[in-house]
């Protein structure tokens, strides 16, 4: 059933997927009208504007069930890992095991914006002493000591090092609460100094030759620990078909990136285009079914950009969107001044980069993971972020600070004063809160200036 | 002679020192300058680096650590200005694997080449293992018992230690604080912190004991102490960052006979309890132990806006230490915030007493 391109609110979705399923839709088991959703609590898709496609449908089941699946998982018998400040390695080692379910534990920062701060999991974090001057992720705390959200994972890992001290410090409060966490160290990434072995990580940055050793060997006890927790023995033949299958993930999402933020007429909401990304990290507990979503994701937009449809105006100012949103609804302010995505940096580019396949798996990983553009230098972060704009012809650039993080207060300005000098764009630097209703105005207004500004250096 | 700035404990001065260059410990200043700038989200420890790095630094570099990730984007932003040679140590936050000692190791031999180059040169490991034990005999008379002594001298003693030593004869006492004189390890108690403690405190076993824990004290945070001192408080342990919980551990000769980069790997890396660590047992440990041991009756903590450290602590130390808790924020560069505080702890000695 063809339908022109759109964004649409919730009410809309009803008709529309009464009317999708009245034309004969048919959908996975998690599927269904995104209203119940609404049902289940998650009161933000209320205030949200969302693509009308069947495969934007498909994307937001498959993303608002995560918590049933893992629960369905727990009850089938598998192994779950929830992985803390891991965007995209250690559950990569876990689907290559059998009978394992692998999740994002710090997704829950995203739980007070789609319950709107009804979750009580902000204040039952307050109440463990972890407040509001943290970052959004201690709705995490909440969420593992109530149990009202996911399942308690059977193995909890935590990268630690050069990462941020929010979750470090939250992690570390779950741990004085009798969770059994997996730590394992990643070194502060840096150049080789000259002379010193080093080699070049997928997406380019580099790295010393002994901090690859490092990350490798620190891997290697989370490996160790996957084969304690699931019996089984996970051999490199393993974890190559596990990397291959990854890869297939982010070979989609790369192809899907690049029609999305480089055709003329934008073919799919910044919103649509956020969640996407943030299946790479950890395929939403179910690897093979996120590949199916994305691969219909894409679909559709390779029908869109064929026909030059899409559900913004062709003039919509290009914009380069660093780190991710607490609170969805930005994404679509900025649509509603005249912006549309063309390029992001959600913290975990490494995890969209494809991992190398000619190597060793374990180096391959430890490579992969010290690319993550949070352990390393800002300046670096800068520099890949530059090439991107440049790639993706961006216009201007948004950097939106995460309340309280630990690498806001001081990474926004850095960025973007190299993005901006040499880039030659205007800069945006917001900060968003996981529900930014109060600030809406405010926020409103400087996404619109940023907009005309970017339209008045078109007209001259 | 150059010098090197550092201003964290797992940076081992004596490294610095054997390369044949200065270390210079860059004390906090974190709310002694007035009307610094507040910069949202960053914390004013951070920022108060930033200022010291932007201002005339009596050295010619300067090495931070990764151990608090806000410091870790200040040595990016002084990197970028490109000012000042900057050295990014890597502490390994976890201790529990060969693999990530090892780690701290290989950091300890990069910061010698950093140094190298900055004019240094590289100890052989006589040289090296007579600059450790320099520093260990300076620092061993700090170690000796906790007898109270004004927090201010402590904390510039142990500063001291921090800075250069001058080469001394075998057997006789390094010069450290000023005109202090601190004993050497065979030399026994006189002079120093034992000296000054006796003349401070003698009669005045009524006071009610107090712990100092958190994350670093500037100058003017150890005189505003003096205050409460002269009204009945003795700060018998300080336990925040550059206190005496982070003094590295006593040399073993015979370790440092075998291997004396080793040995000052175990008396860094192995022994210092820290906050950042994961998990962080052997710190609070160390501070629970510490706290019963020297009958402490109350725990100021000192942490700054925006510490993630320090504050995620701070339930923790609440409910599991069995002594009452003072909370002492830090909100910026204000010396005024200082004065708000000064009721609460009025109170707290109050409800000591």
């Amino acid at each position: 059933m063809s339908h022109a391109a759109e964004r649409i609110t919730l009410d809309q979705w009803d008709r529309r997927y009464a009317a999708l399923r009245a034309g004969g839709l048919c959908e996975p088991a998690y599927g269904g009208p995104l209203r119940r959703h609404v049902a289940d609590g998650n009161s933000r898709l209320l205030k949200l504007r969302m693509d009308n496609s069947p495969a934007a449908l498909r994307l937001w089941n498959f993303l608002l069930s995560e918590e049933q699946r893992l629960h369905q998982a727990r009850r089938a018998g598998q192994r779950l890992v929830g992985a803390m400040k891991d965007l995209g390695t250690v559950p990569v080692m876990a689907y290559s095991l059998d009978g394992v379910a692998a999740f994002y534990a710090d997704g829950a920062w995203w739980l007070p914006c789609l319950m709107e701060n009804r979750t009580g999991m902000l204040e039952l974090a307050d109440r463990l002493g972890i407040d509001d001057s943290f970052c959004p992720v201690r709705a995490m705390l909440g969420a593992f000591v109530s149990q009202a959200h996911f399942p308690l994972p059977d193995l909890i890992t935590c990268s630690v090092g050069a990462t941020c001290d929010d979750m470090a410090v939250i992690a570390q409060r779950l741990a004085t609460l009798n969770f059994d966490i997996f730590w394992w160290e990643m070194p502060h990434r840096r150049p080789p100094d000259p002379g010193e072995p080093g080699l070049v990580l997928p997406g380019g940055f580099s790295a010393p030759r002994n901090q690859v050793d490092l990350v490798r060997a620190e891997l290697g006890r989370v490996r160790q620990a996957l084969e304690s927790l699931t019996g089984q023995s996970l051999t490199d033949g393993r974890l190559a078909e596990g990397i291959g299958r990854a890869n297939r993930v982010r070979s989609v999402l790369a192809e899907l990136r690049r029609l999305a933020y480089t055709a003329r007429r934008c073919p799919m909401p910044a919103l649509e285009m956020l969640i996407a990304e943030m299946l790479a990290i950890h395929f939403c507990s179910d690897q093979a079914e996120s590949l199916l979503v994305l691969e219909e994701l894409l679909a559709e937009v390779r029908s869109r950009v064929q026909a030059g449809e899409g559900p913004l105006e062709e003039s919509a100012v290009r914009v380069f969107w660093v780190n991710p949103v607490a609170d969805l609804r930005v994404m679509n302010l900025l649509e509603d001044a005249g912006g549309r995505i063309c390029g992001t940096e959600y913290l975990f580019c490494h995890a969209l980069d494809p991992i190398p396949e000619d190597l060793p798996p374990m180096e391959a990983l430890a490579r992969m993971a010290l690319a993550d553009p949070m352990v390393g230098s800002p300046v670096d972060r800068a520099g890949r972020i530059v090439a991107d704009v440049r790639r993706f012809g961006a216009e201007a650039v948004v950097i939106s600070r995460i309340p309280g993080a630990s690498h806001c207060g001081l990474e926004g300005r850095l960025i973007g004063e190299i993005v901006g000098r040499r880039c030659g764009v205007p800069v945006l630097e917001v900060e968003v809160p996981p529900i930014s209703d109060a600030l809406e105005p405010a926020l409103r207004t400087r996404l619109e200036a940023l907009v005309e500004t970017v339209k008045e250096g078109r007209a001259t | 002679m150059n010098a090197v700035a550092y201003c964290h404990p797992f940076v081992p001065p004596e490294w610095i020192a054997a390369h044949g260059l200065g270390p210079c410990w860059l004390p906090c200043r974190a709310g002694d300058e007035p009307a610094g700038p507040v910069r949202r989200g960053v914390c004013p420890v951070a920022s108060a680096r930033l200022d010291d790095f932007a201002g005339p630094l009596p050295a010619d570099a300067v090495v931070l650590t990764t151990t608090c990730d806000q410091i870790r984007y200040v040595a990016a932003v002084v990197q970028h200005l490109g000012t000042l040679p900057v050295f990014l140590l890597h502490v390994p936050r976890t201790w529990q694997t060969g693999s990530t000692r090892a780690f701290y190791r290989e950091e300890i031999a990069r910061l010698g080449r950093f140094l190298v180059a900055r004019g240094g040169t590289s100890p052989d490991d006589d040289s090296l293992s007579r600059t450790i034990l320099r520093y260990d005999q300076a620092r061993a008379p700090l170690r000796l018992g906790h007898d109270a002594m004004p927090a201010s001298a402590y904390a510039r003693a142990i500063d001291a230690v921090r800075g250069d030593l001058p080469e001394t004869a075998p057997g006789e006492s390094a010069i450290v604080a000023g005109t202090l004189r601190v004993p050497s390890a065979q030399g026994g108690g006189e002079g120093g912190r034992h000296t000054e403690c006796a003349c401070y405190f003698t009669g005045r076993e009524r006071l009610v004991r107090l712990a100092l824990v958190g994350g670093p004290m500037s100058q003017g945070d150890y005189q505003w102490l003096t205050a409460f001192e002269d009204t009945g408080a003795r700060f018998v342990l300080d336990a925040t960052e550059a206190g005496e919980r982070t003094l590295p551990a006593p040399v073993d000769l015979d370790r440092l006979k075998a291997d004396p980069l080793d040995e000052l790997v175990r008396i860094y890396f192995d022994s210092i309890p820290e906050v950042f660590q994961r998990p962080n047992d052997r710190w609070f440990a160390w501070l629970s132990k510490q706290v019963a041991g020297r009958c402490v009756r109350g725990i100021v903590v000192r942490r700054f806006v925006w510490c993630d450290h320090w504050h995620g602590e701070m339930p923790r130390l609440r409910e599991e230490l069995g002594v009452p808790v003072l909370e002492w924020e830090g909100t910026g560069n204000d010396p005024r915030a200082r004065s708000g505080a000064a009721g609460r702890m009025e109170a707290f000695l109050e409800m000591l007493r």
